[in-house]
């Protein structure tokens, strides 16, 4: 659904892999510390959940073995590849800016930090003017208010 | 510009003024928070959303429930616990954090906590499904020494009512049973209902019409005096057993706390309005239904009730071998 | 007796305020269950406190409008966004967002307001004819039987797994192993919580869900942001007779599904939608189109079944007082404030009580597809907004909405993180929805395979003896071991074999 070429490998596809692979190796090993192997215990379906994970990283890791690479032009290029592909500029900005957003909700009250996120990625991303970008996040902030706070008594950060 | 800081300047003023003013006016100037430690519809999630339509007439103010469940209520203890100390956030709970140090869940107990009221107690009723043979307790205990491990117990996760009766069973009469844990009481009923368990001790207010149903069989109640339902009773649990008598009557309590420094004046007003909403009959209606006892109780009758409590159910599981911490490590004395 | 049944039947209908007040309910909750984060379960509960000095018809209309408009609602956001707006329309956001892409977003909301309708009306239909049989039956159902139906939704992970199984079960166990994080509910042990207190809740599974649809969708429409809008073809919305006769079939089939497994106290609209899902996929030979691309038949199967799930989860309710979803556990607690016992004895006591709800759930179900086909319009051109403004406005959604479920900021921490990997994982060719049914099945399998151990004394012999010795057991053993072998290289083969000996 996402990529086209499927029979060919993505670029920087085998390190993410390696990547996750290593991380369930970790949640394998946290697993079985919670109760080791039992037939019947708290630990007992997490070890069987991470095991699964790391057998079936395995397989996809085996089965990429196969395949040809997308870029052969050595690790290199390929990481480039990737930033370009998957960490693109929008991406790793907009991501920033969500954690600057999210992280500032406590300290600073939701509404004004979700007025500026709005109002900011609006901008960014060029969707609207700046005048349409700040009407916008006043009615959408409105909404929430009315639905959330006020029907609904979710007492926000 | 000098316009718009002037007019800054005076509508902080304004807001100044009318907080003091509001403040001289007493608690509360603003609408609750009350965190229960339970999700909607269960036992603490009723009671609680029972109680404060009759409170908040009395406050004049709203009370804002949220539920917070997790951890069995340590999420929600823990976060009552951190917030501000200015009375404004209540916690609707039950009797769990008295076991939390017991079963190294949380450093929390009430007794960081100032009780505002106890509103009522549950009585817990130990029923069997129909299909089996015991009439009585006494059968029951005899059939378990015959056939150890074969019987059936619906049980709950550690610290839950099911649990805690059970391990009270264990520890008097020493028989061997296979708890089996489900999430609570309903489920709980629903199993024995099924028959994919034998017995089970429950909140009566869970079991009462399955009981008046004759759905399933009741086989005693956990108090040292017959329980006369709607149209049927129950042995005390002390009549085949005298060795209970110790430790009954015992059972769940739900209540409402708030912070241990709050500011006396806070916690006068909201002793003061539970104690009226605890005693409108809409709620006395309310607990009559769900077959609880009403205590509405505070301050220091109810610390004593919490200390009590603590002291009796941490000092049983510890006997029963099912804590992990013991209770004298955490200063709990033996009854 | 049977007068009075049918006069409280109509009461309802002929009371001007009730009929009101379940139009204002229903209405309400398609809202309500389009947002995410926004449950049924959360707006029922509020409404105890905002009912509380009412006559409980009143307090119950409201209420059941809510219930059946929200359950419905949830569809909205996943045809037209990509996020179901509540975790029983999960499985509509499998085929219902590729129809929007597609520019049908006006019919697919249309057939489904449809067939929810259709799914509706059966499922009160088994409840007023069959409600204590059908009770019975699903109290039947042991903890090794609860195991047996959530391996049978996990082997959903098979055909939702994209380009390669191994990565689809790879999500799938991910899942799994993400639900099994806070307190373990049977030992009180934490796992995978490193000490704190604030990881012992666990993982709410909406939380991952909005994570996982919402946030990693947004960051994926980084990639088109400049890319014109879909145009949405609103000529055709309501479904013509043909259309809807020859849905019928698959949307009864979904809905006997939805009934039964709302029924059974431990599952609820969520779990047999998905099953709904998984059973069009595999009966289905010649879908509209393949499945996941917008197939009308992925998109009735679960929107039939979620709907029939309501009237399913009523059955225990009001013949036995046992909730069987979050929804009517609430709605239990609120019969009680207002002075009534529900249980085995409110049939026997109070049955007109029984005849006034079930006409109101018809009352209510009517007007969810009156409301569900106006407006239809505006909302497809949701769709056509400028994903520059969209974008930001679901993220934010998102936060409130996640923060709304528990009110923990944790919450929304996790997910963001599920957001963010929800994106890497999607651009690796890894597929999130086995995620999610991982993290809502799970823990189910976990516990109730626990239990299952705990029954035969931890033997693990009698546990297997156990699966083929009940007879409703063994029917769900089979239809498991089918699924796996048909899932599997052998199932090609053995069909082979069977149609080659036939033929000579």
């Amino acid at each position: 659904m996402v990529h086209k070429n499927a029979v060919k490998l993505r670029a920087g596809e085998i390190y993410f892999n390696l990547l996750i692979l290593i991380a369930s190796i970790i949640v394998l090993v946290l697993a079985y510390r919670i109760s080791g192997f039992a037939l019947s215990a708290a630990g007992t379906f997490p070890l069987a959940s991470s095991s699964v994970m790391v057998l079936s990283l395995l397989m996809v890791l085996i089965g990429s073995r196969k395949k040809e690479r997308e870029n052969q032009e050595g690790f290199a290029s390929e990481i480039r590849q990737t930033i370009r592909e998957v960490f693109t500029k929008d991406f790793v900005i907009y991501t920033l800016l969500l954690l600057l957003y999210a992280s500032t909700i406590e300290p600073l009250h939701f509404l004004p930090t979700s007025f500026f996120f709005i109002c900011l990625s609006i901008i960014y991303l060029k969707g609207s003017t700046p005048g349409k970008a700040v009407i916008i996040g006043a009615g959408t902030l409105a909404c929430i208010y009315l639905v959330f706070l006020y029907f609904f008594k979710v007492l926000l950060p | 510009m000098v316009g718009k800081k002037s007019l800054g300047l005076m509508i902080m003023l304004a807001v100044l003024v009318y907080a003091v003013a509001a403040g001289a006016a007493g608690f509360p100037e603003r609408n609750l928070q009350g965190i229960i430690m339970w999700g909607a519809g269960g036992g603490t999630d009723g009671v609680s959303r029972a109680i404060t339509p009759n409170v908040e007439p009395i406050l004049g103010k709203e009370i804002v429930m949220v539920n917070k469940p997790g951890g069995t209520g340590a999420i929600a203890t823990q976060f009552v616990h951190s917030s501000a100390s200015d009375g404004y956030t209540l916690l609707f709970g039950a009797e769990n954090p008295q076991l939390y140090g017991v079963l190294e869940l949380s450093k929390l107990s009430y007794n960081d906590f100032y009780p505002v009221n106890i509103l009522a107690r549950g009585q817990v009723v130990i029923i069997a499904n129909n299909d089996t043979p015991w009439k009585s307790l006494k059968e029951l205990v005899a059939d378990a020494q015959k056939r150890p491990g074969k019987i059936k117990m619906g049980s709950t996760g550690p610290g839950g009512v099911p649990y805690v009766v059970g391990m009270l069973m264990k520890t008097v009469t020493g028989f061997d049973v296979a708890p089996v844990p489900f999430d609570g009481d309903g489920p709980g009923i629903t199993a024995l209902l099924g028959g994919h368990v034998d017995f089970i001790p429950v909140n009566l207010g869970a079991a009462s019409e399955h009981i008046r149903a004759g759905r399933v069989r009741p086989l005693a109640v956990v108090d040292s005096k017959e329980l006369v339902g709607n149209g049927y009773t129950v042995p005390p649990i002390t009549q085949d057993f005298p060795e209970f008598g110790k430790y009954v009557p015992w059972g769940p309590f739900f209540g409402v706390w708030c912070k241990n420094d709050v500011p006396d004046e806070a916690k006068k007003v909201l002793v003061e309005a539970f104690k009226k909403g605890a005693a409108t009959d809409r709620f006395k209606d309310f607990v009559a239904s769900k077959e609880a006892v009403l205590m509405n109780i505070s301050g220091d009758e109810a610390d004593k009730y919490l200390k009590k409590w603590q002291s009796v159910t941490t000092w049983l599981l510890q006997d029963a071998g099912a804590t992990k911490v013991s209770p004298a490590d955490l200063g709990i004395p033996r009854p | 007796m049977t007068g009075s049944a049918i006069s409280y039947f109509f009461m309802a209908w002929t009371d001007m305020s009730l009929l009101f007040l379940t139009a204002i309910g229903t209405f309400a909750g398609i809202y309500i269950g389009a947002i995410p984060g926004l449950s049924v379960t959360m707006a029922v509960s509020i409404l105890i406190s905002f009912t509380f000095s009412w006559d409980v018809n009143a307090a119950l209309a409201l209420m059941v409008g809510v219930f059946c408009g929200g359950v419905y609602g949830g569809s909205r956001s996943a045809i037209l966004l990509n996020i179901p707006g509540a975790p029983a329309s999960i499985a509509t956001s499998f085929d219902g967002f590729p129809l929007a892409q597609r520019g049908e977003a006006g019919q697919a909301i249309g057939i489904s307001t449809i067939v929810s309708g259709i799914g509706g009306f059966l499922g009160i239909i088994v409840l007023a004819v069959a409600a204590p049989t059908v009770a019975e039956f699903a109290l039947k159902f042991a903890p090794r039987d609860y195991l047996l139906l959530a391996l049978m939704g996990l082997l959903l992970v098979g055909s939702l797994s994209g380009e390669s199984m191994a990565k689809g079960v790879f999500a799938g166990a991910l899942g799994v192993t993400l639900g099994m994080v806070g307190m373990d509910p049977m030992t009180a042990e934490g796992r995978f919580t490193f000490g704190y207190v604030s990881l012992l809740g666990g993982i709410h599974f909406v939380v991952a869900m909005i994570g996982l649809f919402g946030v990693s969708e947004a960051l994926f429409q980084l990639h088109s942001i400049n890319l014109k809008p879909v145009k949405q073809d609103v000529s055709k919305i309501v479904p013509s007779w043909k259309v809807i006769l020859k849905y019928l079939p698959i949307s009864l089939r979904c809905s006997l599904i939805g009934v039964i497994i709302g029924a059974l106290p431990g599952t609820g609209g969520d779990i047999a939608s998905l099953m709904a899902y998984d059973h069009a996929k595999r009966t289905v030979k010649n879908p509209s189109r393949p499945f996941g691309q917008g197939a009308y038949e992925g998109l009735i199967a679960p929107e039939s079944a979620n709907n029939a799930a309501v009237g399913g989860a009523y059955i225990p309710m009001l013949t036995l007082g046992i909730p069987g979803d979050a929804v009517t556990a609430v709605f239990i607690g609120a019969l009680y404030i207002h002075g009534l016992k529900p249980g085995p004895m409110m049939m026997i006591d109070t049955p007109y009580m029984f005849w006034f709800m079930v006409g109101n759930l018809v009352l209510a179900n009517t007007f969810m597809v009156l409301f569900g086909l106006t407006g239809i319009k505006i909302f497809a051109r949701l769709v056509e907004v400028k994903k520059g403004i969209l974008i930001p406005c679901i993220i934010v959604l998102s936060i409130v909405g996640t923060y709304a479920i528990n009110n923990s900021m944790t919450d929304v921490y996790w997910m963001l993180c599920f957001g963010v990997c929800g994106y890497l994982l999607k651009m690796f060719g890894y597929q999130v929805a086995p995620i999610i049914l991982g993290i809502i099945l799970g823990p189910l399998m976990d516990q109730s395979y626990r239990r299952a151990i705990m029954s035969t004394e931890h033997n693990f012999g009698l546990f297997l003896l156990d699966l083929v010795k009940n007879p409703l057991t063994c029917v769900l053993t089979i239809v498991v071991l089918f699924m796996i072998i048909s899932n599997t290289r052998l199932w090609p083969k053995l069909l082979g074999m069977f149609s080659s000996t036939k033929r000579s």
